[in-house]
């Protein structure tokens, strides 16, 4: 048993020595090893941004498989540019800067007949959520409309309402992002829902 | 109201809405609408995060692997081809919650020759002799210290997200041979005071199944203190052969290291009181000299409560639904022995 546990170790040791270097070639930096703290400090960062950040990238996409495979390249990419970012209090606007430039990254790469595939089956997950048939079946009508209407918003209003209402940013550290005012990001909200309104009352829809 | 004035209300609202506030109605018609809109987005938002978050520890382990290298590995276990963990996980969930769509998880089937289907599986020896050495075959050797100071498990245990489980790409290394530790007859009462913990016993077993031993081992499986608490379940054929179907439960402390198992062979639940779990499918066994990670029917259930892990393991054939398992534990969680 202590020469297997040896052994086992030894494995251990090695495979760490390895994913250390690879992330030192990632950094282009000198090596230096992937510590239990470092990986326990960007672990916290990640429980508490997953869900916001898969939400803004599920937003921008509405894809299931697409959005979890751009949120780990933004969390990797948060992680081994940690150490570029000067001020921790910038690190949400900095996170979804890096999830917007994903998301744009995919968008340029993207070839739309894939996308249409792989819709249906997101929808009987997105939807299992726990509430009576009829609200259930309410929601989801209302929620496919406003869907598809925001699809037509143009990009720059969708960008924003989906950092507002998907990341849940507030107005300042959106317009970090987007690089304009608050001022600006509060009038586009408003305009952008305004344009959703009239366009559900124009297909008869009702938000109530 | 000038625009920009409806724009800031409208604005106020909306963050209240996002802090989970009600706004105050408006007397404005529009605006009060808008306001609706906005709360129908919202809640579209938060139903992606709700379920997005399900995949929160796939998407971690994703990334760690990532980070750390791992995807270079060697490709006989299998366990680095996703999409492959990505079926096995598929599966495992399907049986807890047949009614959920396959196409969620991916439509990759596990490559042949990946799990070999012939290799010797460990041999299955008397209840009444050695379990501890059949446990520890059954899921693969514990190291010492090796696996305690490993980021994944630190991780693992940061997050609470895989409860006494950690998973790896590369399986154990081979053992020359399994100790054999043994163990003696004890009541509940009497293995709680060598444990020096409350132990939990099962309100319940999965028909056919009747309590074989109850053993008190001076060795623990994972813990780095104290020994391990067994009750064995057989039917009535006994445990004669080596498909002969088993329920092993095992507590110990919970301290020490993780049990090492394939990637994308684990579940996490939750136990009807909130108590975390975490499901197994497979077990490491050996196929020509090495160990491989076999998809043979065995399968455990790990939570902790109150200092104690509690390791549900069941193997042999028909293999339970494992929703016994989980039935086993929640009756567990009812009744502890002082």
């Amino acid at each position: 048993m202590t020469a297997m546990r040896i052994a086992l170790t030894n494995q251990l040791n090695r495979r760490t020595a390895t994913r250390a270097k690879s992330v030192s070639e990632a950094q282009s930096t000198p090596a230096r090893s992937l510590s239990g703290g470092q990986i326990s400090e960007f672990a916290e960062l990640y429980r508490q941004h997953f869900p916001k950040v898969f939400a803004y990238v599920y937003g921008r996409v509405q894809d299931k498989e697409i959005s979890l495979d751009i949120v780990s390249d933004v969390f990797e990419k948060a992680f081994v540019k940690k150490q570029s970012l000067r001020s921790p209090d910038a690190f949400i606007s900095w996170l979804f800067t890096i999830a917007r430039n994903e998301v744009s990254s995919h968008w340029r790469k993207e070839k739309p007949a894939a996308r249409a595939f792989q819709a249906a089956a997101w929808e009987n997950e997105f939807h299992h959520q726990p509430r009576s048939p009829e609200e259930s079946l309410l929601q989801k009508e209302r929620i496919d409309s406003l869907t598809q209407l925001l699809r037509a918003l143009p990009p720059r209003e969708q960008e924003i309402i989906s950092l507002k209402f998907d990341a849940e940013l507030t107005n300042r550290e959106i317009a970090q992002i987007v690089n304009t005012s608050e001022v600006n990001v509060r009038v586009t909200v408003f305009r952008a829902l305004r344009k959703l309104r009239q366009r559900m009352q124009a297909v008869g829809g009702s938000t109530g | 109201m000038k625009g920009r004035e409806r724009a800031n209300k409208l604005a106020r609202a909306i963050d209240d809405l996002l802090q989970g506030c009600r706004p105050d109605k408006f007397d404005d018609e529009e605006l009060e609408e808008l306001l609706q809109i906005a709360g129908i987005r919202l809640d579209a938002a938060r139903s992606a995060a709700h379920v997005g978050a399900q995949h929160e520890g796939m998407v971690w382990r994703q990334v760690l692997d990532r980070l750390q290298g791992e995807e270079a590995s060697e490709p006989v276990w299998g366990a680095n081809d996703p999409s492959v963990a990505q079926a096995r996980w598929g599966r495992l969930w399907l049986r807890i919650h047949p009614g959920r769509s396959t196409r969620l998880l991916g439509s990759h089937q596990p490559r042949s020759g990946v799990f070999e289907p012939g290799g010797h599986r460990w041999r299955k020896l008397a209840v009444a002799g050695a379990v501890v050495a059949l446990f520890l075959a059954a899921i693969g050797p514990i190291p010492a210290t090796g696996l305690a100071d490993h980021p994944a498990v630190q991780f693992a245990r940061f997050v609470g997200e895989h409860v006494g489980v950690s998973e790896t790409a590369a399986p154990p290394a081979v053992p020359a041979a399994a100790d054999i530790v043994g163990g003696s007859d004890v009541t509940a009462d009497q293995a709680a005071e060598l444990l020096g913990l409350s132990v939990l016993k099962p309100t319940s077993v999965p028909p056919g199944f009747r309590q074989v031993a109850a053993k008190y081992f001076p060795r623990a499986l994972t813990a780095s203190e104290g020994g391990v608490f067994l009750l064995a379940y057989a039917t009535d054929g006994g445990v004669e052969t080596a498909n002969s179907p088993t329920i092993l439960i095992y507590q110990e402390h919970a301290s020490g290291t993780d049990i090492a198992v394939l990637q994308g062979s684990i579940l996490d639940l939750t136990l009807s009181d909130g108590t975390p779990a975490t499901l197994v499918e497979g077990s490491w066994r050996t196929s020509g000299g090495q160990i491989v990670w076999g998809e043979d029917g065995a399968q455990s259930l790990v939570f902790e409560r109150a200092g104690l892990r509690v390791t549900i393991y069941n193997a042999g054939e028909p293999p339970l639904n494992p929703a016994y398992l989980q039935t086993i534990a929640e009756g567990m969680i009812g009744v502890a022995t002082p």
